[in-house]
């Protein structure tokens, strides 16, 4: 057990102006600024920048890190392959996010620190499951920090989203859901596969993305690409990312029914203010459950919150005893992610 | 379709003839009992119960942390939303046919006649669906945003019962108790001595347009000052006085020195008047008057010190006679015979006249004029070319952005409730002012962005800003308070824009408003 003074005096992350920074090994986490070495949770933008000199990442996310981020270097690493850099062994352990996605696990031997990136610990036929992993000092986000936030199961959503689709196509409406392009669509699209044979009708902004999905051999329904001046085949559903809204994509069909799949979809007045009809509940992130959960299967003695609510999460934990303290960063910038 | 099934579909619409179509369905499959209790609450014409205490008190022993819910209730913006989020069974199939109003009213009688009522309220919510929660809480809290309008639900009960809207919403006035009958009775006709008992709609103005001026002459109007109180109906039917306001509640209880004043009045008589406190012989300004409003008990201290007159300015009925199709001036004359107070008629003979009295109503405690075409007749609702109002221009101030906090309903996560301050003398930030509406969305998400960069401290929900930006607020009067630290209070602030033009160092400092203060009394 690393007492509070060990991992006080000898910090394996620390906060710098260009990111989370481990000096025992000379790399940053998730960079927000060009480095020489950037080791990388997962690849939205908001953690993955352009401009380092050496990335690393996991296997399974290279090919979203390529399309993204386009590296000079990229090195990529199995799930628990253990790297020595420095005096730090370093790990990439699945986080559940995307596809691609890690924790980053960091040991001197002495401690071990983890920092998890964004994750969440609901299945997701588009990644693999995220693993918990004992610690010392758990870096963690809390995007969805407050107990409002608990996601419905996964067959009920997908249940009320077929329900408004065939709703919608009844009503000679062009169902539209809004989600972003990296993981969530992709996400439904493997949801669907796995459980009707309907198709959808993509933004050309996601299809851009399918190719590191099939790479990896990830099972998605049946899609077109949504292209100018076309319809969408009849009885499809269209995916597209909320930038897209009111762009000429979509406003070119004149009945539309607009939805949107995001856990923040949980509140109704963010959903009213986007003028959707319908929210569905799907979140890629961990909710109050989940990050509960997953800072106490860590059994750490410290927590320290990246983005979020991160007040909210760290002003809590030291109420129940638990030491935690906020790290200011610049992830989680883009709520439309979450 | 049962009352959750309607709110589920109202939910999900953005558009009126959706909503029309919904509430007709719910009318015409609807349990009866659901039908009566869903439409008058929705109508806001069940009493609130007033067991925010109880929602809060069970949010919090269920958290077993209270600052856990004060961030949960801010990041929510609504109570019963914030509760039915925190405590539901997320098994619970939501059934959205088998009518429920009748087991829900005896569980909230249960819940509140329980030992312990928080934790009875816990757990019947712990049995049920997120959406069927919140519907269940709205039922104690009011207030559904859901953009359906007491408009729409006249039209829906117009179509059902095939009588016309007028007489829908004269049945509504006086529809009495929500039981399984109420449905019904909206398709009786209003009866003669039903009539001599309940309000009418109320006949409203529109704002006047200058260009008006061209093609009129002030004597075609009866012209009068806009008085800033409550607009009220008082009935007086067999030896008993009724006050009614515009949104359809009896506030009769609330005044007793109205209704004493009002003894004297003949049997049978309707007259349409505003309330106001008198100062001195003068109407006070509106903030007195809502030192007397939602008041359980109305002391003795309290009616000598913020008395109320019934100012009268129209007659609608006298001695059975209902005289709403005769014109205005007949209407008047006949109300100056009665043992009332009454807002007097000016005589203005030039455009320059009226223009000069509109701009001198603040001194009479008014807020502008009121011009009614002489034949008018009394309308149900906002007809156009008939009256009009004329508000004195409000005052403006420019003062700076100091506290910001995130909204309710759909600007839930938006930091758009602002609190403006400015400068003392001594150089002092002191607030004046909240405003929350005037900006458009994209405004909102900008100066939203610029707030969350910007914060200085944290009070729970509440973010201290460095005071940066100008904001030009109106306002449409200004009086004493001892309640804010500054000694002002404005009424009806809001945001004509953002000063990007100036810096703190151009902002009105407390001073001036001072001035505005002498200047108006």
């Amino acid at each position: 057990m690393v007492t509070k003074n060990s991992a006080d005096r000898d910090p394996l992350v620390v906060v710098t102006r260009e990111g989370l920074y481990c000096p025992k090994a000379d790399a940053y986490i998730d960079p927000w600024r060009p480095v020489e070495t950037a080791l990388i949770t997962h690849a939205h933008a908001d953690h993955a920048r352009p401009g380092s000199r050496q990335y690393h990442c996991l296997a399974s996310g290279a090919g979203l890190l390529t399309e993204r981020v386009r590296p000079d270097s990229l090195s990529t690493h199995d799930a628990h392959e253990p790297i020595t850099m420095g005096a730090l062994t370093v790990s990439w352990v699945p986080a559940g996010h995307v596809l691609g996605s890690a924790q980053i696990r960091l040991s001197d031997g002495e401690q071990v620190w983890v920092v998890t990136g964004d994750y969440k610990r609901t299945a997701d036929p588009s990644c693999d499951p995220f693993e918990p992993i004992q610690c010392d000092v758990l870096i963690t986000e809390a995007t969805f920090a407050l107990p409002i936030y608990r996601w419905p199961s996964m067959d009920q959503v997908m249940d009320d989203l077929c329900q408004w689709w065939d709703h919608a196509l009844l009503k000679n409406r062009q169902p539209v859901l809004y989600c972003y392009a990296l993981g969530k669509a992709q996400r439904i699209m493997a949801e669907l596969a796995l459980r009707t044979t309907r198709e959808v009708c993509i933004h050309p902004t996601i299809a851009q993305l399918l190719p590191a999905y099939l790479d990896q051999g990830i099972p998605l329904c049946p899609w077109h690409v949504l292209t100018s001046g076309q319809k969408a085949p009849p009885g499809t559903l269209i995916l597209a990312p909320p930038g897209a809204q009111g762009g000429r994509l979509i406003t070119q069909f004149r009945a539309l029914d607009e939805a949107m799949a995001s856990g923040w979809m949980q509140i109704r007045g963010v959903r009213r203010r986007r003028a959707l009809t319908q929210g569905f509940v799907l979140s890629d992130h961990a909710d109050w459950d989940g990050l509960l959960q997953t800072i106490k299967d860590s059994g750490a003695s410290r927590v320290l919150a990246t983005h979020g609510e991160t007040r909210v999460l760290t002003d809590y934990l030291n109420r129940m005893g638990v030491e935690a303290a906020r790290l200011s960063t610049s992830f989680g910038q883009d709520e439309d992610t979450a | 379709m049962n009352f959750i099934g309607l709110l589920w579909a109202l939910d999900r619409t953005t558009k009126t003839r959706e909503k029309h179509a919904l509430l007709v369905e719910f009318l015409t499959t609807g349990d009866a009992q659901e039908v009566a209790y869903g439409c008058t609450h929705l109508l806001g014409q069940q009493s609130v119960t007033g067991q925010r205490r109880l929602l809060r008190e069970t949010a919090v022993s269920h958290l077993g942390d209270e600052t856990l819910f004060e961030a949960a209730y801010a990041a929510v913006g609504d109570l019963a939303e914030t509760l039915s989020l925190l405590i539901n069974d997320p098994e619970a199939v939501l059934d959205r046919t088998t009518p429920v109003i009748d087991d829900w009213l005896s569980d909230i009688a249960a819940i509140q006649s329980a030992p312990s009522p928080p934790e009875a309220l816990r757990h019947r919510l712990s049995q049920g669906p997120a959406f069927a929660n919140w519907v269940f809480l709205k039922l104690w809290t009011g207030g559904w945003r859901l953009g359906v309008s007491q408009g729409l639900i006249t039209n829906a009960l117009a179509t059902v019962t095939g009588q016309p809207q007028s007489v829908i919403a004269e049945r509504l006035m006086e529809a009495g108790s929500p039981d399984r009958s109420w449905l019904s009775r909206m398709k009786t006709p209003v009866s003669a001595d039903e009539r001599q008992r309940s309000a009418v709609p109320f006949c409203l103005a529109h704002g006047w347009r200058p260009e008006l001026a061209d093609t009129s002459s002030p004597d075609e109007f009866i012209i009068e000052y806009k008085w800033d109180g409550i607009r009220c109906q008082l009935i007086r039917a067999q030896g008993v006085t009724r006050l009614w306001s515009r949104g359809d509640q009896e506030i009769t209880a609330q005044f007793p020195d109205v209704v004493e004043a009002s003894q004297h009045l003949p049997d049978h008589c309707l007259l349409d008047g505003e309330l106001l406190v008198m100062d001195s012989g003068r109407p006070a300004p509106f903030q007195s008057l809502q030192t007397r409003l939602n008041r359980r008990r109305v002391s003795r201290n309290l009616l000598n010190s913020h008395p109320v007159e019934f100012r009268a300015y129209d007659l609608l009925r006298l001695a059975g006679n209902d005289y709403r199709e005769t014109p205005l001036h007949a209407r008047r004359a006949l109300l100056f015979t009665l043992p009332v107070a009454h807002s007097e008629t000016l005589a203005l003979t030039s455009w320059e006249a009226v223009d000069a009295a509109r701009a001198m109503a603040a001194t009479v405690g008014a807020e502008g004029l009121m011009l009614k075409s002489r034949d008018s007749l009394y309308h149900s609702g906002r007809k156009q070319g008939v009256w009009w109002k004329w508000k004195r221009d409000p005052m403006t101030a420019d003062v700076v952005l100091l506290y910001a906090q995130a909204g309710h309903g759909r600007r839930a996560r938006l930091h758009t409730d602002y609190t403006f301050g400015v400068r003392t003398d001594n150089g002092e930030w002191i607030t004046v002012a909240k405003a929350y509406s005037g900006l458009t969305d994209t405004e909102l998400k900008h100066i939203d962005r610029w707030i969350r960069q910007h914060t200085i401290a944290s009070f729970g929900p509440v973010r201290q800003v460095t005071p940066t930006l100008v904001f030009e607020i109106a306002f449409e009067g200004i009086a004493r308070s001892t309640r804010h630290k500054s000694g002002i209070a404005l009424r009806f602030p809001r945001i004509l824009r953002q000063r990007l033009d100036l810096s703190i160092d151009d902002a009105d400092g407390l001073s001036q408003f001072e001035t505005l203060l002498d200047d108006s009394q």
